[in-house]
């Protein structure tokens, strides 16, 4: 696998967490009761997917 | 539409598997940055079931025949019946380990409605992350069911290998013995975790 490839793969990773911070949104809003779990189930999904990111993309070392 | 928590773990647990994925092929601070985001992702799983849901022992067995019935259907659709039954049965096995230690009498039947007509995978790794979360909360109230509660989570990935080496770690028979000589402390059967 190559530099370009891995760190394309990484998009998988982003629309994965994107998706799943989409859903728990549209889960909050008909669980309003559920809404600070969601939230914050959000915001750990969207700082964990950033900090990878920032390893990745920032970390300049040969890859494969 | 009104999303699940089955949906919203369907797409994390995506999330996690495609950077189990990259693992072996970046340097080892991009290993280390994979492991560290699927470990958080977990910790972010389990705080959400904790919050919206009260897990129980029950709810992790109806877990395990979501998890057991949605892989043979995958299997099915997949021909790989073979790969799928192995699963299904090392889940089941440590299922029953786990039945063991509490000393419950269940039948694993249906408990849930519908079968899936969809083919992902990662419907069945969903349901794991909630077997594998449900279990480790149970952990935290019943610190005598540890050794059995590990050995489910153990098995939260059917390529893992996890549940078999859980299995084998603790053989059912051993179990029972642990138990009869209080080496394990049976946890009261509450009938909110009768089948």
């Amino acid at each position: 696998m190559s530099r370009s490839q891995f760190k394309g793969s990484l998009i998988e990773v982003r629309l994965s967490v994107t998706a799943a911070a989409g859903l728990a949104q549209l889960f909050g809003e008909a669980h309003p009761e559920h809404a600070e779990a969601v939230e914050q189930f959000c915001v750990r999904l969207q700082k964990s997917c950033r900090e990878l990111g920032d390893a990745i993309y920032t970390n300049n070392q040969q890859v494969g | 539409m009104v999303p699940t928590l089955h949906k919203i773990l369907t797409c994390s647990t995506a999330a996690k598997d495609h950077a189990r994925r990259l693992l072996g092929f970046g340097s080892h601070e991009h290993n280390q940055a994979l492991i560290r985001f699927a470990e958080e992702v977990q910790q972010a799983e389990d705080a959400l079931i904790h919050s919206i849901e009260t897990p129980s022992l029950t709810e992790i067995f109806n877990a395990v025949d979501c998890a057991t019935r949605w892989a043979e259907k995958f299997g099915k659709l997949h021909a790989q019946t073979e790969a799928a039954r192995k699963f299904s049965h090392d889940l089941k096995q440590v299922s029953l380990e786990l039945q063991t230690a509490c000393q419950m009498d269940r039948s694993f039947q249906q408990t849930r409605e519908g079968i899936p007509t969809d083919a992902h995978l990662y419907d069945v790794l969903s349901w794991l992350t909630q077997v594998s979360s449900y279990a480790r909360f149970v952990s935290v109230r019943q610190a005598g069911l540890c050794d059995a509660i590990k050995a489910v989570s153990g098995g939260s990935a059917p390529h893992s290998g996890n549940a078999a080496r859980g299995r084998q770690s603790q053989p059912p028979s051993r179990r029972k013995k642990r138990v009869a000589e209080g080496g394990l402390t049976p946890c009261p059967i509450e009938s909110r975790w009768r089948a």
